[in-house]
């Protein structure tokens, strides 16, 4: 959550230089929608849920690409713009990489599994469902990793998730609104209202 | 297919649990091998007992806070999961970080990689079975470090002195005798421990052809560091993607060939004899002057963006994904777990072999519980 | 002769006196043997060891055993109660009755039998019995599994164990232990079979199942030792007497028929006291040599070890008895049992290391040229 001054901000869509993996992705996928866009490390791509499984799979097979090496998988939750699936690649023998990213609609958050294409995204993706409510298809065993099994009906990591609350009032400055609505739990009223940090460190 | 012999004789699989409290001190960790006589057969890792959902509540803190859960989460390379997830921030909010806090910061991390590979030498001994000699040779050594930790951020083990920008406070005075003097015991200790354990026919008996796994299967499992390094692929972040100031250093990056326990171990010993090597050089050309950069706003506003930072921590890579929509919290922060990635692989590094082997093969992956759970 | 000396002229007496001094030779050895494994094994791996209970420790031995004495007797209630009862002591008693048969100097022993050597191995072979019976009377899979991995790997050691003593007695002539001492007035027997020593050593070690050979106790990283379900004094005659006794006993006999025993040199002509010293000396050293690779080596798996007895050690005890037949048949000077039995301990040194190859170092690649 951002402060109560401004909401959200996405970053701007800045298209890579050519010359890029970008370039190559075009290539050895032509009939593939892409939006590329340079990210603070790595090129990013942003590509359809349905068009996930083939840009994975030549993403790891094309010679040209030979991705082989997933480094991570991870969901973003963007409250109404859907959820995010996040796969980070790697190549040795190329010694370039490439991140690519799809959204998934909130009420249908389900994508293929990488998981036949590369033994890492097994554990990884079992984590990412479990934490955001993904289905992965084709998943060989998706019960949950980290969280307890019978903890199923709700997803922490998603920003809708109890926690979203507390962060309000922890740290920034809250708003008189926030106080009202009776956010802050009992003993802590001296420091609503107030900057609630202190500078230094 | 059994014969009819066979199948008269066929004894029953019997699951052994290992953990989830595990003599072997890798933390809370559960395993349920399936044994066939006293080979085994299947394994199951089961993890979590330690998840802590660093990743959520550090979407609850604002950047200078979230430091501190890397300190939790990697808890025994510390100031290697603080320098990536500052390089994180400071890529980010493109803050420019002192020389002088640029090497106080690689001192500091590679020493810290020291104390982690001592850790694993000890740990990894005592699961072989030598009574504790390795264990407190190598405890003796790494407490050193740790006094020169503890003068310089005051804590022992959650040191919480990096910040996006540089470092917190500066370093004691006499911090340069004493890293240097604690290079030249390094050396002496990994000798010592080297002496012990590398040529010993049990050790070799133990370790050997044990756990192996190919490259190919370490590259699709997305394992990384010595797990990696000891399969032939020489690939560390530090010379494929430098971060910080580890272009300017000269350093070997150790490899192995087999792919086996053996392999990882030497790995590790090697690697810590290298960065002994950085340390020193770090040590000479380490200049004065401030610790954080002037202009360092009060509160890190960060513009929206997202990064994936990644370190070669002891363990592998370790790595930071993280998205920020504007603000001073972020918006999401993976934490790129190294010995989560690493323990993938364990099914297939363990299965065939004997049920003490598959305690020392979970020895050479030296996980950190921490970081698996987060 | 004064009514005292009859008294104890007379054989139940005599027996019954020796015998408790046997026991109070045992109890302190195994008492100190405590405190020296600690201290021991502390300092080398850079520890003080016991150091606040008396001056430097010195009442732990007493403190822990007042500990166990106290300890609550469990038994699981679906023991084998019999055979629960009757393990330690199964294993602890023939340990006992082996230190009967050892001459610890000329005149200071129980019963000098004309077949010591012998009554010696085949006694000390009975301690299996306890093992087996703690396993299968805890009513426990594992504690089976480890008992009867204890029983294979102690039946198995006994054979090179055997053949090693056997190989020493065609070279003395006797099975008589005070006859092996006195026979090694000149030149201790390890000169002439130094393999034969390597041999009763590594089956020594294993006999008592110690580190390197301690895979039973290993077991209770994964399942459990036979032991598991014995506490306090059951468990301390299971573990700690057999083991400590167990070890005395074995560096007793080491000594007298490897390194000397109470004679060499000039035993005999100088006294009990300095045949006292010559015996402590040399028993303490093999005790020491026991901890020191107790705490230094690595335990090695349980298929190695068995490798290890039946590919290695049992040719090899072969082979020396093979090299002394041919050396006494046709009466070769003595230093050709140097000569064989030297030759026979490079070649297990030699198969040790070609067998394991030593590990390739790293190989060191992408030197930085920045």
């Amino acid at each position: 959550m951002t402060s109560p001054h401004e909401g959200p901000q996405e970053a701007p869509i800045v298209p890579p230089p050519p010359g890029t993996i970008a370039d190559l992705f075009q290539e050895a996928l032509p009939d593939i929608e892409f939006t590329a866009t340079q990210g603070a490390g790595d090129v990013i791509l942003i590509v359809g849920r349905d068009d996930v499984p083939r840009v994975l799979r030549t993403a790891k097979d094309d010679p040209r690409l030979d991705l082989k090496y997933l480094r991570c998988l991870l969901g973003v939750d963007h409250m109404d713009g859907g959820l995010e699936v996040v796969y980070q690649l790697y190549s040795f023998t190329h010694k370039h990489g490439v991140t690519i990213k799809t959204r998934l609609p909130l009420d249908d958050p389900r994508v293929a599994s990488a998981a036949s294409i590369w033994k890492g995204a097994d554990w990884l993706e079992r984590e990412t469902a479990e934490m955001f409510g993904i289905t992965f298809e084709g998943h060989p065993n998706p019960v949950p990793l980290l969280l307890p099994d019978d903890m199923t009906d709700h997803h922490p990591l998603r920003k809708d998730n109890p926690f979203a609350q507390v962060e309000e009032w922890q740290g920034v400055r809250l708003g008189a609104e926030a106080s009202k609505a009776g956010h802050i739990p009992a003993g802590y009223e001296s420091i609503a209202g107030e900057g609630g940090e202190e500078d230094g460190g | 297919m059994l014969t009819d012999q066979e199948r008269e004789l066929e004894t029953l699989d019997i699951h052994v649990n290992v953990g989830p409290q595990h003599p072997a001190t890798h933390g809370v960790f559960r395993m349920v091998l399936t044994v066939s006589g006293e080979k085994v057969v299947d394994v199951v890792p089961h993890i979590g007992y330690m998840h802590r959902g660093a990743e959520k509540l550090s979407e609850g803190m604002d950047y200078r806070q979230a430091l501190i859960y890397q300190d939790r989460t990697e808890y025994l390379a510390q100031f290697n999961a603080e320098l990536c997830y500052c390089l994180a921030v400071e890529k980010l909010a493109g803050l420019e970080v002192p020389e002088r806090a640029e090497y106080i910061r690689v001192i500091l991390t590679e020493l810290n990689r020291i104390t982690s590979h001592y850790m694993f030498v000890g740990a990894f001994a005592t699961d072989i079975g030598v009574y504790g000699t390795a264990f407190t040779y190598a405890f003796r050594e790494r407490e050193y470090i740790q006094e020169i930790f503890d003068a310089v951020s005051g804590d022992r083990m959650m040191y919480g002195y990096f910040r996006p920008g540089g470092v917190v406070w500066d370093v004691t005075d006499d911090f340069k005798d004493r890293v240097r003097w604690v290079c030249g015991q390094t050396r002496v200790g990994i000798d010592d421990i080297d002496r012990l354990l590398t040529k010993n026919e049990i050790f070799l008996t133990r370790c050997l052809d044990i756990g192996v796994i190919s490259k190919e299967d370490a590259i699709d499992y997305g394992l990384s560091g010595p797990m990696l390094r000891a399969c032939g692929l020489p690939f560390d972040l530090r010379r494929a993607e430098p971060y910080s100031i580890y272009d300017r250093f000269q350093f070997d990056i150790p490899t192995g060939t087999r792919g086996d326990v053996y392999d990882r171990y030497l790995v590790r010993m090697e690697e810590m004899r290298q960065s002994v090597r950085i340390v020193e050089q770090a040590l000479e050309e380490m200049p004065d002057g401030a610790i954080m950069p002037e202009k360092a706003p009060r509160r890190l506003r960060l513009p929206p963006g997202e990064v994936y930072m990644r370190t070669e921590n002891p363990r592998g890579e370790y790595g930071i994904y993280l998205v920020s929509k504007g603000g001073e919290k972020p918006y999401r922060l993976k934490i790129r777990s190294s010995c989560l990635s690493n323990l993938t692989a364990l099914k297939q590094m363990v299965v065939g072999h004997y049920v003490a082997d598959a305690v020392v093969i979970l020895g050479s992956v030296d996980i950190v519980l921490g970081e698996v759970d987060r | 002769m004064s009514a005292l000396e009859s008294f104890f002229d007379n054989v139940w007496v005599d027996a019954l006196w020796r015998l408790l001094a046997v026991l109070g030779l045992m109890v302190i050895v195994v008492l100190a043997l405590t405190y020296v494994e600690r201290k021991f094994i502390a300092r080398i791996q850079m520890r003080l060891g016991p150091m606040r209970t008396g001056p430097y420790g010195i009442m732990q031995p007493i403190a822990d055993m007042v500990k166990i004495l106290l300890k609550e007797d469990l038994r699981p209630a679906s023991a084998d109660r019999i055979a629960f009862e009757l393990a330690p002591f199964l294993a602890f008693v023939p340990v006992f009755l082996t230190l009967l048969a050892l001459p610890f100097t000329a005149k200071w022993d129980v019963r000098v039998l004309d077949l010591g050597l012998l009554y010696f191995i085949a006694v000390s072979g009975l301690t299996v019995l306890g093992y087996v019976f703690a396993g299968w009377a805890s009513d426990n899979k594992y504690a089976l599994i480890g008992a009867l991995r204890t029983a294979a790997q102690l039946i198995s050691y006994e054979v090179p164990l055997v053949l090693a003593v056997l190989a020493l007695s065609m070279l003395a002539g006797s099975l008589n232990l005070v006859d092996i001492v006195e026979k090694q007035g000149r030149v201790p027997f390890i000169v002439w079979q130094p393999l034969g020593f390597f041999l009763f050593m590594a089956a020594a070690v294993s006999d008592l199942s110690r580190r390197p050979f301690d895979v039973a106790a290993a077991e209770s990283e994964v399942a459990g030792g036979p032991w598991i379900e014995f506490s306090g004094i059951r468990w301390s005659i299971l573990y700690a007497l057999t083991e400590y006794t167990n070890m005395f006993a074995l560096c007793v006999l080491g000594s007298l028929i490897f390194l000397g025993g109470w004679d060499w040199p000039l035993g005999l002509k100088w006294g009990w006291w300095w045949q006292l010293a010559l015996i402590f000396t040399k028993t303490s050293v093999l005790i020491l040599v026991v901890m020191w690779v107790n705490a230094t080596f690595p335990r090695i798996r349980v298929d190695q070890l068995m490798s290890l007895c039946w590919k290695l050690l049992l040719p090899l005890a072969f082979v020396q008895i093979f090299l002394n037949g041919l050396i006494l048949v046709y009466g070769w000077p003595d230093w050709t049992f140097l000569l064989t039995s030297g030759l026979g301990l490079a070649a297990a040194g030699y198969i040790i290391y070609s067998v394991i190859p030593i590990g390739a170092p790293s190989r060191i690649v992408a030197r930085s040229n920045a």
